[in-house]
C-alpha cells in the first residue's frame, strides 16, 4: 500500500495538483437553473458538459449545456490553447431546458455530431463539417417530449452506424410539491413521479433513427433513468448498456443479438445494494480496477447511500467491494453525480473522481463558497487515488483547485485538454460557472493514448476495448466518450504506464466482437489503431 | 437584717477532655454537611442540559406546535427520562436526527436500566453517519437487554457498513437465536454467507428469509443471484421477476421503532404511519391517518387517490368512488386514479363511463399498461375477445412482468381457439408466479383440449403441490381420456 500525505485541514496545493484554468482559457459559462425557491425538479438534475473535437483539427473543444433561455454553448479550442465561443456560428445554441450531451458521428461522414437531452424536445445537431451544425431532429425521426437524461452513441447492432441509447427520467408533475419529514418544502424525491420508459433508436444507415424500444425489450422497464454506459460487459462480442437508476433497480441489458436485449441486473449483482434495497443511481463508469482484464463497474449515489464499486467476477456475476475498498466511508456523506476512472498520476492504476452536489436540504458544508439559496446544496468534488489491491485514498485535500470548490456540481468530464499526456477535468455546476482543471500532478510514470479508429467508417470505434500488454503486465481500458453523467468525454483510451516499460502489444477488441493485435512501442504518444490493419487473432482478453 | 455581700461568678473551666471529643464530632459532620451541601447545589443549581431548539419556522405548523409542546413537558420537568425520550421520539419522528440524539442521551443518562433509549440513540446517530457512536450506543443498550432481536439486527447492520463480515454475521445469529422468526436477520446471514462464497448455506437461509417474508422483493433478488450461481436460471428469473414486483423492504417487528413513528405529525410522518398502520392492521387501520392528511392539505390530489385506493380495500367502493373523483378534481390527468375509479365503475357494471375513464388514461400517458389492461377486461365484459386480445398482448409489451396479464390473455386465447399459443402464455404466466395453482389447472385443461392428457396429469399434479384442488368434473373427464399415470 503507497502511503499518502492528506491535507485534511486545509485546502491548499498539494501532491494531486489539479489547476483551474477556465478564466485564462477564455470559457466562460455560468448554469441558469431558473426561477429560486419553486423546488422544481429538473432545477436540481442537470447540466451536463462534452469535450468533443467538433471541428477535427485534434484538440478538445467544450459544449456546455444551459438550462436557462440564454442557450448551449460550444467553445472551439485555438492553437493557442484558449477558447473562442462560437456558438452562433455553429448554430448550436439550443435554448431548452438542457440536461445532457451525447456525441458521436451518426453517418460516418468524418465529423462529430450532437445529441442533446432536454426535459422537453431533444435535439440532434448534424455537424455539416464546415464548423457549422444543422438541427436533423426531425428529419432523423429522433427525440421526443418526455425528460430525457444521459445518453450515449452506441453501435449495438454491429451493422457501422451508430445507434443510440437515451435514458428519460420521469413523468414530472410541475403541480407536485414534496416536503421533508419535519414539513419544511424541498425538491421532490423522483419515486414520486413514475418512471419513463428508455428509448432506443436504431441508425438506418444514418438517414434516419427507428425507435426500436418495444423491440428490444427496453421499454417494459418504466425507471427513472439517469446515466447510461454502452460496453461488452459479458466479453460476449455484443455491446451492451448498463443505466443507472434514481431509486429503482438498475439495469444490464445484455445483448442477445437481432436488436434484442435481456435484463440480467438483478441476476449478476448490480441492480441493488448488498441488502437489496435499490439507490439512487447516477453516475456511471466502467475500468478494470483490479488489472484482471475485464471492465468492473463504479456508481454514484445520493446521501447515506454510498458510491457503489462493482467488481467483475466473471462467471459469478459481480461482487460489491465498496466497503471493502474504502469508497463507502467516503462516499455516505456526499451526493455523487459524475464520475469516471482515470489513472492522474500514470502509475498504471485506475483512480476516481466524484462531482458531488446535495438534492436535498443539509446543514450547509463548512466550506459552502456561495451565499444564497444554493448554499446548503454544495458541498466539495473528492479525488480518489488508487492505492493497489482495490482499495482508494481520498486525496480531495491536496487536489488543489479541483478539491477547493464546494460547488452544486454535476457533469465531470475526462479529456485531455492540453495534449500533454494526462487527462484534465471539466466540471458543471448548478447555478454557478463551469470549471476546467488542467492536470498539474506529479507523474509516477509515462503514458499512451490509444484511438481505437475505423476507416471504413472514418469515425472512432465507440466501445472499442483496448489491452497494453507492457513488461509482462495487462492494462485494460474502454475507448469511449459515452460514461459519467450527462456529459461525453475524450474517445481515446487512456493509459498511466509504470516508468520505463516497454510496449510489448496493443490488442484491441472491435465493437462488433472482431480482435486484432498492434505492435507495441514506447511509452509517452498517442498511437492510432486502425480496424483491418492489425494482426487478427484473440487476445488476452 | 443584714446585707448579702456580692460574689464574682467565676465560670469553671469544662475539663479539657470532654471539650474535644464534642468538638471533633461536630467538625466531621460538619464538613459531611458542607460536601452533602455542596453535591445538593451542583445537582440541584448546575447549569440544566440545552434542551434541543431547531428553528421550526420552515415546518409545518402542526409540527412546530408539537416540538413545542414536548419540549414545555422536558422544561417542566429537566430530570425526567420520561420526558426526554418522548421529545426525542417526536424529533426522530421528523429526521431531526441530531436533536433526537441528543434528547434520547439526555434520557438515557437519567435511566441507566431502559434499553430503548440507547437503541433509539444508536438509530439517529446511525442517520447522523455516526457508525461507531452508534454501535457504541447499541452495545450499551444489548448490556440492558439481551432479548430484544431488533437490537441485534441493528448491531449487525452498522457491522455491515463498516466491513467487519464476521461480527456482522455473529449479531444476526444472535438475532435469530432470539427470535427465529426474525426475517431481517435470516436475509442478513443469507446475503453474508454469499458474499463469503458459500453459495449452498446462503440458500438456506435465504430460502428460510423468503417463507418469513414472502413479500421482501430484496430476498427475492438475492435468491435470484444464489440461483444462478447454482446453474438453475429457470428459477434465478422468475425470483428476479418477482423481485420486480414486489417492494423491497424486508419488514422488522420492532415496536419500539413503530412506537417512535406514532409520534408523526407531518403529511409525511402520517404517510408513513398509514402505510405501516395498514400493514400490521388491515385497511381501516389507516384510513383515519389518511383523512387527516387531507385535512392539512386539501388540494393535494394524491391525498384523495391514497384514501380511495384504502377505501376500495375494504370494499366500500360508493365511498372510494367519491374519494377518486376528488382526486380527479384537483388533478384530472392523475391516471392511477382515472384507472382505478374505471374498474370500480366497470365493477358496478357502469362500461361505458369505465372505458371512457380508461380512454383518458391512455392520453394521458399512451402506453399505460394497467389502462391497457383495463380496457381489455372491459372489452372481454361486452364479448370483444379479438379486441381484448390486442389490447392485452399491447400490455404485456409495456409491462412484461405481470403474470395476471399474461393469464388473462392465456385464457383467451385458448377461448379463440388459438391453444398453442394460449399453451405459452400460460407459460409465461407460470414462469412469473409458478405457485399458481389456479393458472396450471387452466393450462392443464388446454393440454387436455389438445389431445395432451400426459402432459395435462403433469400439471394437475404440479398444481396439487402447490396447494390446488382440481375440479371434479375436470379429474372425471381427463380420466376419462386417459388413467392417471402417476407422474410427480
Amino acid at each position: 500500500m503507497k502511503l499518502v500525505i492528506l491535507l485534511l485541514t486545509a485546502v491548499a496545493d498539494g501532491p494531486f495538483t489539479f489547476t483551474e484554468i477556465t478564466e485564462s482559457s477564455g470559457i466562460a459559462f455560468r448554469h441558469d437553473p431558473g426561477e429560486e425557491g419553486k423546488y422544481l425538479l429538473p432545477e436540481i438534475t442537470g447540466s451536463g458538459a462534452a469535450f468533443v473535437d467538433y471541428d477535427g483539427d485534434g484538440d478538445l473543444d467544450i459544449y456546455l449545456v444551459q438550462s436557462g433561455a440564454d442557450g448551449n454553448k460550444l467553445f472551439r479550442q485555438d492553437a493557442d490553447g484558449a477558447f473562442t465561443d462560437v456558438t452562433s456560428e455553429a448554430g448550436v445554441g439550443d435554448t431548452g431546458y438542457g440536461m445532457g450531451v451525447a456525441v458521436g458521428d451518426i453517418d460516418n461522414d468524418g465529423d462529430i455530431d450532437l445529441y442533446v437531452t432536454n426535459d422537453g424536445p431533444d435535439v440532434l445537431y448534424r455537424n455539416l463539417g464546415n464548423g457549422r451544425f444543422e438541427n436533423a431532429t426531425r428529419e432523423l425521426g429522433i427525440g421526443g417530449d418526455a425528460w430525457s437524461a444521459s445518453a450515449t452513441f452506441c453501435d449495438q447492432d454491429a451493422d457501422g452506424f451508430l445507434d443510440l441509447y437515451v435514458t428519460q427520467y420521469v413523468t414530472y408533475d410541475v403541480q407536485k410539491a414534496c416536503t421533508h419529514s419535519d414539513g419544511s418544502a424541498d425538491y421532490c424525491s423522483p419515486q414520486v413521479f413514475p418512471g419513463t420508459p428508455d428509448k432506443l433508436y436504431r441508425n438506418e444507415g444514418g438517414r434516419r433513427f427507428t425507435d426500436i424500444s418495444g423491440s428490444s425489450g427496453i421499454r417494459g422497464a418504466r425507471a427513472p433513468g439517469l446515466g447510461v454506459l454502452c460496453a461488452d460487459l459479458n466479453d460476449d462480442g455484443k455491446l451492451d448498456f448498463y443505466v443507472a437508476n434514481d431509486g429503482e433497480a438498475n439495469q444490464l441489458w445484455l445483448n442477445e443479438g437481432g436488436g434484442r436485449f435481456f435484463d440480467e441486473a438483478l441476476l449478476l449483482g448490480v441492480a441493488l445494494d448488498p441488502a437489496g434495497q435499490p439507490e439512487a443511481g447516477m453516475g456511471i463508469t466502467a475500468g478494470d480496477v483490479d488489472a484482471d482484464v475485464d471492465l468492473d463497474l463504479f456508481m454514484t449515489h445520493i446521501v447515506n447511500q454510498t458510491n457503489t464499486l462493482y467488481i467483475n467476477d466473471g462467471e459469478l456475476g459481480y461482487e460489491d467491494r465498496t466497503t471493502a475498498s474504502g469508497l463507502a466511508a467516503s462516499s455516505l456523506a456526499m451526493t455523487g453525480f459524475g464520475t469516471g476512472f482515470f489513472d492522474f498520476n500514470h502509475d498504471g492504476e485506475l483512480d476516481l473522481a466524484i462531482a458531488n452536489g446535495r438534492v436535498q436540504r443539509l446543514k450547509t458544508h463548512p466550506r459552502a463558497s456561495s451565499s444564497g439559496y444554493w448554499r446548503v446544496y454544495e458541498e466539495p468534488n473528492q479525488l480518489l487515488l488508487n492505492e493497489g489491491d482495490i482499495r482508494f485514498g481520498d486525496v480531495t485535500g491536496a487536489s488543489g483547485d479541483f478539491g477547493a470548490h464546494v460547488e452544486v456540481s454535476r457533469a465531470l468530464v475526462f479529456g485531455d485538454i492540453d495534449e500533454d499526456g494526462d487527462l484534465d477535468l471539466l466540471v458543471s455546476n448548478t447555478a454557478a460557472p463551469a470549471r476546467l482543471f488542467r492536470n498539474d500532478v506529479p507523474k509516477e510514470g509515462g503514458w499512451l493514448f490509444v484511438r481505437a479508429f475505423d476507416p471504413e467508417l472514418v469515425r472512432d470505434a465507440h466501445g472499442a476495448c483496448v489491452l497494453v500488454v507492457a513488461d509482462g503486465k495487462s492494462y485494460l481500458r474502454l475507448a469511449s466518450p459515452g460514461y459519467g453523467y450527462l456529459s461525453s468525454n475524450d474517445p481515446r483510451a487512456h493509459f498511466g504506464l509504470p516508468a520505463g516499460v516497454t510496449i510489448q502489444r496493443i490488442d484491441v477488441t472491435w465493437p462488433d466482437g472482431s480482435r486484432e493485435s498492434f505492435p507495441g512501442g514506447a511509452a509517452n504518444r498517442v498511437v492510432l489503431v486502425e480496424k483491418g490493419a492489425g494482426r487478427p487473432g484473440p487476445s488476452d482478453r | 437584717m443584714a446585707k448579702q455581700s456580692k460574689k464574682t461568678k467565676t465560670k469553671k473551666p469544662a475539663p479539657k477532655s470532654s471539650k474535644s471529643s464534642t468538638s471533633g464530632g461536630r467538625g466531621v459532620l460538619g464538613l459531611l454537611a458542607a460536601v452533602a451541601l455542596a453535591v445538593a447545589a451542583t445537582f440541584f443549581f448546575r447549569e440544566p442540559p440545552e434542551i434541543p431548539a431547531p428553528d421550526t419556522s420552515a415546518m409545518e405548523p402542526q409540527v412546530g406546535a408539537k416540538i413545542a409542546e414536548t419540549r414545555a413537558g422536558v422544561e417542566r420537568d429537566i430530570r425526567s427520562a420520561a420526558a426526554w425520550s418522548k421529545l426525542g421520539a417526536v424529533f426522530q419522528a421528523h429526521e431531526l436526527f441530531p436533536e433526537a440524539a441528543a434528547s434520547y442521551a439526555q434520557a438515557r443518562a437519567l435511566d441507566a436500566e431502559d434499553y430503548r433509549w440507547p437503541y433509539l440513540e444508536a438509530q439517529c446517530l446511525k442517520e447522523m453517519r455516526e457508525l461507531v457512536s452508534a454501535r457504541e450506543a447499541v452495545g450499551q443498550a444489548i448490556e440492558r437487554n439481551t432479548r430484544y432481536a431488533p437490537l441485534f439486527v441493528l448491531q449487525a447492520e452498522l457491522y455491515e457498513q463498516e466491513g467487519v463480515s464476521e461480527d456482522a454475521l455473529g449479531a444476526y445469529e444472535r438475532a435469530l437465536a432470539i427470535d427465529p422468526s426474525c426475517a431481517p436477520a435470516a436475509y442478513g446471514v443469507g446475503r453474508l454467507r454469499l458474499a463469503a462464497g458459500d453459495v449452498e448455506a446462503s440458500l438456506k437461509h435465504l430460502e428460510r428469509a423468503v417463507a418469513l417474508t414472502p413479500e421482501a422483493g430484496a430476498v427475492h433478488a438475492t435468491l435470484a443471484r444464489v440461483y444462478r450461481r447454482l446453474g438453475d436460471r429457470e428459477t434465478a428469473l422468475r425470483s428476479a421477476a418477482l423481485a420486480r414486483q414486489l417492494l423491497p423492504e424486508v419488514p422488522l417487528d420492532d415496536p419500539v421503532m413503530a412506537s417512535v413513528g406514532n409520534e408523526a405529525v407531518s403529511v409525511v410522518g402520517l404517510q408513513k404511519r398509514a402505510v405501516e398502520a395498514e400493514r400490521r392492521g388491515g385497511p381501516t387501520g389507516a384510513e383515519a391517518l389518511l383523512r387527516r392528511m387531507i385535512a392539512l392539505r386539501p388540494d393535494e390530489a394524491n391525498l384523495y387517490y391514497n384514501l380511495a385506493n384504502n377505501l376500495s380495500r375494504q370494499s366500500r367502493f360508493e365511498d372510494a368512488e367519491v374519494q377518486y373523483k376528488e382526486a380527479l378534481a384537483r388533478q384530472p390527468h392523475h391516471v392511477s386514479a382515472l384507472i382505478n375509479l374505471g374498474n370500480v365503475l366497470s365493477e358496478r357494471g357502469d362500461l361505458p363511463e369505465a372505458r371512457q375513464l380508461f380512454d383518458r388514461a391512455l392520453s394521458a400517458e399512451p402506453g399505460h399498461a394497467g389502462a391497457l389492461s383495463s380496457l381489455g377486461k372491459l372489452a372481454v365484459a361486452r364479448g370483444d375477445m379479438r379486441t381484448a386480445i390486442e389490447y392485452l398482448e399491447q400490455a404485456i409489451e409495456q409491462d412484461p412482468d405481470r403474470a395476471d396479464t399474461h393469464y388473462i390473455l392465456a385464457q383467451l386465447l385458448r377461448g379463440e381457439g388459438r391453444g398453442l399459443e394460449a399453451v405459452v402464455v400460460f407459460k409465461r404466466a407460470l414462469a412469473l408466479s409458478p405457485e399458481r395453482p389456479d393458472i396450471r389447472f387452466d393450462l392443464a385443461v388446454t393440454y387436455a383440449q389438445q389431445g395432451d392428457f400426459r402432459t395435462a396429469w403433469s400439471e394437475i399434479h404440479l398444481a396439487e403441490h402447490f396447494g390446488g384442488a382440481p375440479p371434479p368434473e375436470f379429474l372425471a373427464a381427463l380420466r376419462s381420456q386417459m388413467p392417471d399415470p402417476g407422474i410427480r
